[in-house]
């Protein structure tokens, strides 16, 4: 059977517990180390960001050095996110391995489906959801990222024990304090914890131990305790401490794709809640939240007026649930100049479209 | 176009469902590489775009800016997997595809025209180019992709 090591570090300040298995990943492509898998629970909050992400764009960096928390840019990819010691982390680091793909579909789902069989052992109805998800009615209970760090292939996850909504909220920049509030609810609607879905939430060491036995057996392979070598701690310490910590690593400018207008935060899964403006004879502010290409709930708001003034929220109604195609949305937009009778200088039904389906280049 | 064009006139190995155009090498991280007078027009190969997924972002080295062979070019995201882009061939990034940098999934849709990553010049093109396989040797691509798909398929 294909013996893995398992390194149980504890609880670890935000470093270890987001970058140490880099260190683990190149002893590993240096075939110093077995392949690995590491459970821990950061000691401290952090703020998270996605590898390609811009800091300054998603993070409210201001808040987050007056709170005195550290912010860490992983080396996968994904969304900003904040991260504390409610939460169990699993790292899976190998070079080589009969029992999991490389190939970035299947990996995900094998390695998801020790995460379904954990929360499943725990009580939790959980589900995956293909490409990279774990879900529990609809909701996000687990997130994920992987890697290549040189030969070896990294997989990174948590168990959510309990989410403290507001400062997840809080850490992410916005463009206002509504912006925030429809962000947070969306969270709550859309992210679960165990502490939400189970009358007697399990300890982090209960969890741990759910999750190391239901990767020996989805997987089919062993797991032997072991310890982080001297080699491991060396390039930490040397080597991927310090790039993580260095203003170049931290400030890296992120790719053309993320200076993209408007501002767009992933929630969970496909949801997001998005924000755009567009310019016509006045300004229309569109906030929305999507769930792929569907709107499910949007707002206008903008230096036009409406005559009468409640028909906007009319507007806002008839949009919920549609598709962001370019006739359905015009097909909406139309009959509510229909059916209305309203009157709106400066803008027409083809301005209102053109503003809904900016949504498009975000969702 | 005409790229397009020439792709469609000539030959094309079809491995798998995957295509490998004739007419370039292929570095074994996933490169491919168009010999064009002096520099080469690099990027990612048909089955390395499928097996990664939507490419969502793209980042690499900045033109005037040089990398040895097999080290990083620059990195792609895909859903939630972050992996690198290795350089084909020692040289210096001449230019790169803008389009591309803008709207990464072109990659997906077009992976040897439209989808091209960055043209280098490269310092030792008559050297290096031998260690990449050629589009015309159909049996060294396929015994390469099978040993790549061994290890990804598990």
């Amino acid at each position: 059977m294909e013996q893995w090591r398992l390194l149980d570090l504890g609880h670890c300040e935000p470093y270890v517990a987001q970058t140490f298995y880099e260190a683990v990943a190149e002893a590993v492509h240096r075939g110093l180390s077995p392949r690995t898998l590491i459970l821990l629970q950061p000691s401290a909050s952090y703020a998270c960001l996605g590898y390609h992400q811009d800091l300054e764009k998603e993070l409210d960096v201001d808040f987050i050095e007056e709170a005195g928390l550290t912010i860490i840019r992983r080396s996968q990819g994904g969304g900003a996110t904040y991260l504390d010691r409610d939460q169990v982390f699993y790292q899976v680091v190998f070079g080589e391995s009969e029992a999991i793909p490389r190939d970035v579909g299947r990996l995900f789902e094998r390695l998801l489906s020790v995460t379904v069989e954990a929360y499943r052992r725990l009580g939790v109805p959980a589900e995956f959801k293909p490409l990279n998800d774990v879900v529990v009615g609809g909701r996000k209970i687990s997130g994920n990222g992987a890697g290549m760090h040189e030969s070896a292939t990294i997989l990174v996850g948590n168990l959510i024990l309990d989410l403290d909504y507001d400062l997840m909220a809080r850490v992410l920049r916005v463009p206002d304090e509504k912006f925030r509030d429809k962000m947070a609810k969306s969270m709550r609607e859309w992210v679960s914890t165990l502490r939400r879905e189970l009358e007697n939430p399990p300890s982090a060491d209960e969890v741990k131990e759910v999750y190391a036995a239901a990767f020996q057996e989805v997987l089919g392979v062993e797991l032997v305790r072991g310890e982080p070598t001297e080699e491991e701690w060396g390039i930490f310490e040397e080597e991927t401490r310090p790039r993580h910590m260095s203003r170049e690593w931290l400030y890296m400018e992120a790719p053309a794709t993320q200076r993209r207008e408007g501002r767009a935060v992933k929630i969970a899964h496909d949801v997001k809640v998005l924000e755009v403006d567009h310019k016509a004879g006045k300004l229309i502010r569109v906030r929305a939240e999507t769930r792929g290409d569907e709107v499910l709930s949007v707002q206008l708001r903008g230096d036009f007026f409406a005559i009468p003034k409640e028909s906007v929220n009319r507007l806002e109604e008839m949009l919920a649930g549609v598709r962001l195609d370019e006739d359905a949305v015009r097909d909406r937009v139309d009959s509510f100049y229909r059916d209305t009778d309203v009157q709106i200088p400066g803008i027409g039904a083809s301005d209102f479209a053109t503003a809904i389906m900016k949504l498009r280049g975000l969702v | 176009m005409d790229n397009l064009m020439m792709l469609r006139c000539k030959g094309m190995v079809r491995i798998d469902g995957n295509d490998f155009p004739e007419d370039l090498y292929y570095h074994k991280d996933h490169m491919w590489v168009k010999v064009e007078g002096g520099n080469v027009r690099v990027g990612y190969n048909d089955w390395a775009q499928e097996a990664a997924g939507k490419i969502v972002n793209i980042s690499t080295r900045k033109v005037g800016r040089s990398a040895k062979a097999g080290k990083t070019l620059g990195t792609v995201e895909s859903g939630k997997w972050v992996g690198p882009l290795r350089t084909p061939l020692s040289g210096e990034v001449v230019e790169l595809n803008a389009e591309v940098q803008k709207n990464p999934s072109i990659i997906n849709e077009d992976p040897y025209n439209r989808g091209w990553i960055a043209v280098l010049k490269p310092e030792n093109l008559d050297a290096e180019i031998g260690d990449l396989i050629k589009g015309s040797d159909k049996e060294a691509l396929e015994a390469w992709l099978s040993e790549e798909k061994a290890k990804h398929a598990k």
